[in-house]
């Protein structure tokens, strides 16, 4: 039965039947790892995304009622990496220096560093100088393969500014090829 | 490669190849959300919650593992026309930390390493009020076998474990919670913390005992502080048993008035937990453990106003007593 089901009739189903919601883990499983894995690596990667079901599952009354749940969840996770990231800033931070000053602008630079540092190499620099919702937003777009419409979903804002997200990524990337090509003519 | 390329072409040209994730992955964080999911209907309690639903939680998580055991794929008739035992999981008090329930369910199937004993250097530095600080620094030797070594230098320890008449005995207190610990490593974390303040040595605090007679919450907290030691004793004694740190994991999922934070330190996650001991009172306790095999790599003191403040740094190896050579 679940296998024609939709998502949004298994988490409806799931109010009554917690069980049911095994079957969202099991359809959306792989693709929320792999996609938390390329973010924060192997290890965190692992627990963000197992954590991002855990608060599906916490919080699938509030679920809209469409029948896909992929960007609901990817947009969960989504805010799980940006937390993990900032709180891997501050434990970085607070365990090698105890006690010291840190400013908001460092713990910014510490983000940023470690938001890209599990992408590939090729990746890493043009990704840090991205805005965390810029960034998120072609992340969604280039690993997650969502569309315009999902990311909106996911990111909980309008199908404009996605646009204009992804618009602003893009010329950053471009700048950054243009630069590369440069560097390799020269 | 071309700058003529598309610009989101090129990103996805330069992700990064991650495999799906293979069964012992997708197990845990099945099991971590079974787990979660057959304590849903709870509200989290302040008090204890390893007294009041020990047996009850395992109930839940049973009902629920054999709903939800089918692995990837459709699931079968059952899972939709079954619920979780509503009576068994209305018993339970508190709700478990879900980062830890993962985490311990990763350490269960972590092999143990080669050796027999495992070398712990332990590293302890101390900021009183009013006085120097002071660094401490000593060798444990947990053998497999149950005995135990203390040096204040690895030479020195060399020689005591050459020399058994010498040795120091393990306490059998912290065997017993070692003990419990390990045959914790699969069960829920109530049953887990129920276990290990079964095997610790202090009487348990009652209300009205002593002078002036212990109120409820200071009971209530003696109760956290006895089981708090017991995690982090199993932590250290056990360090190098995967089964003793997941059964000690476990049991910290239980512990009220608990943070849990994943975090990083010098760029390897762990996962941090900090005890605070309550609201009259600002003292707070850490451990700090790898986020993939639960060994303890930190455990913070601050002792609030007034109090010291304390940080051990643990490195834990295996190793072949009684030469101590590494054995991996």
């Amino acid at each position: 039965m679940h296998q024609d089901t939709t998502d949004a009739a298994l988490i409806r189903a799931s109010r009554k039947d917690p069980a049911a919601f095994g079957t969202i883990f099991d359809r959306h499983w792989p693709r929320i790892y792999r996609y938390c894995v390329e973010r924060a690596g192997p290890a965190a990667g692992e627990d963000v995304a197992a954590e991002t079901f855990r608060v599906a599952f916490d919080h699938r009354k509030r679920y809209d009622g469409r029948d896909d749940a992929a960007p609901w969840l990817y947009g969960i996770a989504s805010n799980l990496l940006r937390r993990w990231f900032r709180s891997a800033a501050r434990g970085s931070r607070a365990m090698t220096r105890i006690g010291a000053e840190v400013t908001d602008e460092d713990l910014d630079d510490i983000v940023e560093r470690l938001d890209a540092e599990y992408l590939s190499p090729h990746l890493r620099s043009v990704m840090a100088q991205l805005s965390p919702a810029d960034r998120d937003t072609l992340l969604l777009h280039t690993f997650a393969d969502l569309t315009y419409e999902q990311i909106a979903r996911a990111t909980d804002v309008p199908i404009g500014t996605v646009g204009s997200r992804m618009n602003r990524a893009r010329a950053l990337v471009r700048a950054h090829l243009e630069t590369l090509e440069l560097s390799h003519e020269s | 490669m071309s700058p003529d390329i598309d610009e989101v072409t090129w990103v996805a040209h330069h992700r990064m190849d991650v495999p799906d994730p293979d069964a012992a992955t997708t197990d845990r964080a099945r099991r971590a959300l079974l787990d979660h999911m057959s304590v849903e209907n709870e509200r989290p309690r302040r008090r204890l919650p390893w007294l009041a639903g020990a047996t009850a939680v395992g109930a839940g998580a049973t009902a629920a593992v054999v709903l939800f055991a089918s692995g990837s794929g459709g699931g079968s008739s059952n899972q939709s026309g079954a619920s979780v035992t509503p009576g068994a999981s209305a018993e339970l008090a508190g709700k478990p930390s879900f980062v830890l329930l993962h985490l311990a369910h990763r350490v269960a199937q972590t092999p143990v390493l080669p050796g027999n004993a495992t070398l712990v250097k332990r590293s302890t530095n101390i900021v009183a009020p009013g006085q120097a600080p002071s660094s401490l620094t000593g060798y444990d030797l947990y053998e497999d076998n149950g005995d135990y070594y203390f040096g204040k230098t690895l030479t020195s320890l060399r020689s005591t474990v050459s020399d058994p008449s010498a040795s120091d005995s393990q306490d059998a207190a912290l065997g017993q919670v070692v003990a419990a610990a390990a045959a914790s490593a699969n069960s829920t974390p109530s049953q887990a913390a129920e276990k290990l303040l079964a095997a610790n040595p202090h009487p348990t605090p009652k209300v009205g005992q002593g002078t002036p007679p212990l109120t409820q919450a200071e009971a209530d907290r003696d109760l956290e502080g006895i089981e708090w030691a017991a995690i982090s004793s199993a932590l250290e004694g056990g360090a190098g048993q995967p089964q003793v740190r997941a059964g000690a994991v476990l049991a910290a999922a239980a512990m009220p008035n608990t943070t849990v934070t994943s975090t990083t330190d010098a760029g390897q996650p762990v996962v941090k937990v900090t005890w605070t001991q309550g609201p009259e009172n600002d003292e707070v306790e850490s451990l700090v453990v790898n986020s993939q095999t639960g060994i303890l790599l930190d455990q913070y003191t601050n002792g609030g106003s007034g109090g010291s403040v304390s940080n051990t740094t643990y490195q834990v190896s295996r190793v072949t007593a009684p030469g101590l050579d590494a054995a991996h």
